[in-house]
């Protein structure tokens, strides 16, 4: 007699680097020449070969949305984006009531993008759905950031723990749904790492530029600033975004997603588990950034596998009996506004879903 | 005797209509109709070939074969799915093959971006120029004179006897500027900006050009000075300068967004960044043109374009001169030199 009978499957990634650089560079030069217009179809592919090469227990994950329904979904969001734009040029107040508006619309629209992607997501044959309520994410996304800014950033990991909850909990696969317990502890125990991680960047940082700037100021004093003190002005800040800001939170994301999987659980007993190295993860973001740009973006598919590959070995479903037990109903979801929102003005909240 | 027909097997798993599970199974074509068999042999359910949805070839993924009621039946990806079902749709398959074809696709596609970036992108915004109608260009002036007049200027000091001499320059300049687009309405405005904006003019996309107090006082016995800066403005408005930049950073922005798909952390925000610095190229290369254009107007109108030349040199002695990769203008000292050669 058994109660039960876990058994952990790590997640595999099969991704070719050379392989994907011949999908993502045809994608692209169709994208050129039919002037961006391709670029939804593009999108499908690019989703169909990362999802379709991620698997758990040898079943894949696969992205079912088509061209047509994103190139609509993008033609209506750049008609706003522009009718938008040209309002703001004409009647500049305007701008501010639209800007207002839009406050009460972005939650619908992340509801919108989040069940666009889950709805067009399958895993071994079982759709994942999304689903939740406005108001909730109105609080999470618009309201609760403006509190922890009140507080100074000291509740960031509450407000952590809150959008994560609202979308694992919201998503589902098949008839069985996802949920997130996770300690509060954990969350500060990554904002306090990332913190002091920036502390310490921060100082190294002032230290070499007080040295560099020991000649500068001399010529400052002088009278007319030369371009090089300008320089001097500006690029402490991209180095401090850059060498600080960003690691610091590639460094707490990473924490984070490990607390999150080892908290979430899908219905019937089945686990998650994520040992992602802060360190090693910074490593590869830096690491690919450079050798992406020293290449002019033709390493990009590479790097894109190379972040793949190591964030699904870092990953391991605990399922609790057969993978063989899930099913669902197809929800049809023709409209994709959310999604090319989302797109074009760059956030998704549906990444941590899976 | 009869015509044995053609069959086709091939070995895969199928899952039942959306049901995770996965059955080691067989699809088997004869005469125009596909059967799936089970582990053991036996018919599970059969369709014509004209009902099956097949999803094209991609990298080595499993190729996907969709029944009507939904069972889907997996084939390995070095399977021949195609031929079986007589169908082809692997043109785009092979051109993303990882073979020496692609160094041409390379080839196209950085031709192709750069052929966007050169002539794509500018025939586009000036045909978004072109079609902005004359109504939006004077609620435009309108709107943002309205803006800056509540957040950073005051309604202007000058006596009318003081504005007189700048209108009549203003004039001359238009006199010799001839028939020009008829959307742009020419209308000069004098403001305070107070001591923090200084001696300043700027050119509004539908033909306002605004001058400070400052600038008027400043240039009051300079007439050829304020004709040349009067130029200038003139030259931004005729070429379009203003409403060029908002349309080309809202179509790179579109475009970067579309093109670049996700790059990943880190380089998103590199790419943004890099974006911000080549819209200040873009400025600084307009005021280049504007400087250019202004020479000639202003020899035209009878005044001595070396004025401008001079005002550089006065701003360049008082501020700085400016400049480098991060400004929006380029160094004052540099302007003054490529307007007395260009007088010259």
């Amino acid at each position: 007699m058994h109660s039960y009978d876990q058994e952990a499957h790590e997640v595999q990634f099969s991704g070719r680097a050379g392989e994907w650089f011949g999908i993502w560079i045809v994608n692209l030069l169709l994208t050129i020449i039919t002037f961006g217009i391709y670029s939804a179809w593009a999108k499908v592919r690019r989703n169909k070969y990362f999802y379709g090469n991620t698997s758990i227990g040898g079943r894949g994950f696969d992205y079912h949305a088509t061209g047509m329904q994103i190139l609509i979904g993008r033609i209506i969001v750049i008609a706003v984006l522009i009718v938008y734009n040209v309002a703001a040029a004409v009647f500049p107040p305007l701008a501010f009531l639209l800007i207002f508006a839009f406050v009460f619309v972005l939650p619908w629209l992340l509801i919108r993008a989040a069940k666009f992607s889950a709805r067009n997501t399958s895993w071994s044959n079982v759709r994942f759905d999304f689903d939740g309520r406005y108001w909730d994410a109105f609080i999470t996304f618009i309201l609760a950031p403006i509190g922890v800014a009140l507080t100074l950033y000291t509740t960031l990991p509450l407000l952590t723990r809150r959008m994560n909850r609202f979308i694992i909990e919201g998503h589902r696969l098949g008839n069985r749904s996802f949920s997130l317990q996770v300690p509060a502890g954990s969350l500060y125990l990554a904002f306090g790492v990332a913190l002091l991680f920036s502390l310490g960047m921060g100082v190294l940082l002032a230290v070499i530029l007080a040295v560099a700037a020991g000649g500068m100021f001399a010529g400052l004093a002088t009278g007319e600033p030369s371009p090089e003190a300008v320089a001097m002005i500006i690029l402490p800040i991209y180095l401090v975004m850059f060498l600080v800001f960003f690691p610091a939170t590639i460094l707490y994301r990473a924490m984070v997603r490990n607390a999150v999987y080892g908290g979430t659980e899908l219905q019937g007993g089945h686990r998650f588990a994520s040992m992602v190295h802060p360190g090693r993860l910074i490593w590869i973001v830096i690491s690919n950034a450079v050798i992406v740009v020293l290449t002019v973006g033709l390493m990009l598919p590479w790097a894109q596998i190379r972040l793949q590959r190591y964030l699904a070995e870092s990953t391991v479903v605990i399922a609790n009996g057969s993978l063989d037990q899930f099913a669902g109903e197809v929800q049809a979801d023709g409209r994709a506004i959310g999604d090319a929102f989302s797109d074009i003005e760059g956030f998704d909240i549906g990444a941590a879903g899976i | 005797m009869l015509p044995e027909s053609e069959i086709t097997r091939i070995a895969g798993r199928c899952h039942p209509p959306d049901r995770s599970v996965a059955l080691e199974s067989m699809l088997e074509v004869v005469d125009g109709e596909a059967r799936l068999l089970d582990g053991a042999g036996a018919l599970w359910q059969w369709a014509p070939i004209a009902e099956l949805r097949v999803d094209g070839p991609l990298g080595r993924l499993e190729r996907k074969v969709i029944f009507p009621d939904g069972t889907v039946f997996l084939a390995p990806g070095t399977s021949d799915i195609d031929a079986a079902l007589g169908r082809d749709d692997s043109r785009l398959h092979d051109w993303e093959r990882f073979h020496p074809r692609l160094i041409g696709v390379i080839a196209a596609a950085i031709l192709g971006a750069v052929a966007v970036w050169r002539f794509g992108l500018p025939i586009l915004v000036a045909i978004a120029v072109w079609l902005t109608p004359g109504t939006l260009l004077r609620k435009m002036d309108a709107g943002t004179l309205a803006t800056i007049d509540a957040v950073m200027m005051e309604p202007t000091t000058l006596s009318d006897a003081q504005q007189a001499p700048v209108k009549a320059i203003f004039d001359d300049l238009l006199a010799v500027l001839g028939p020009t687009d008829p959307r742009f309405v020419h209308n000069l405005q004098f403001r305070d900006a107070g001591p923090q904006l200084g001696p300043n003019a700027l050119a509004l996309p539908g033909g306002t050009v605004v001058v400070t107090d400052e600038l008027a006082k400043l240039l009051v016995d300079d007439p050829d000075a304020m004709a040349g800066i009067l130029a200038h403005e003139l030259v931004h408005v005729e070429e379009a300068h203003g409403l060029t930049a908002l349309y080309r950073s809202l179509a790179l922005y579109v475009l970067v967004a579309l093109i670049a798909g996700d790059t990943g952390p880190l380089l998103e925000e590199a790419l943004l960044e890099g974006n911000v610095l080549l819209s200040l190229a873009g400025s600084r290369a307009a005021e280049e043109e504007a400087d250019a254009g202004a020479v000639p107007l202003t020899r035209r109108a009878g005044y001595d374009p070396i004025g401008l030349a001079r005002f550089m040199e006065i701003i360049a002695e008082e501020h700085g001169g400016g400049g480098g990769w991060l400004s929006t203008h380029p160094d004052s000292h540099d302007r003054a030199a490529a307007i007395r050669a260009l007088a010259n």
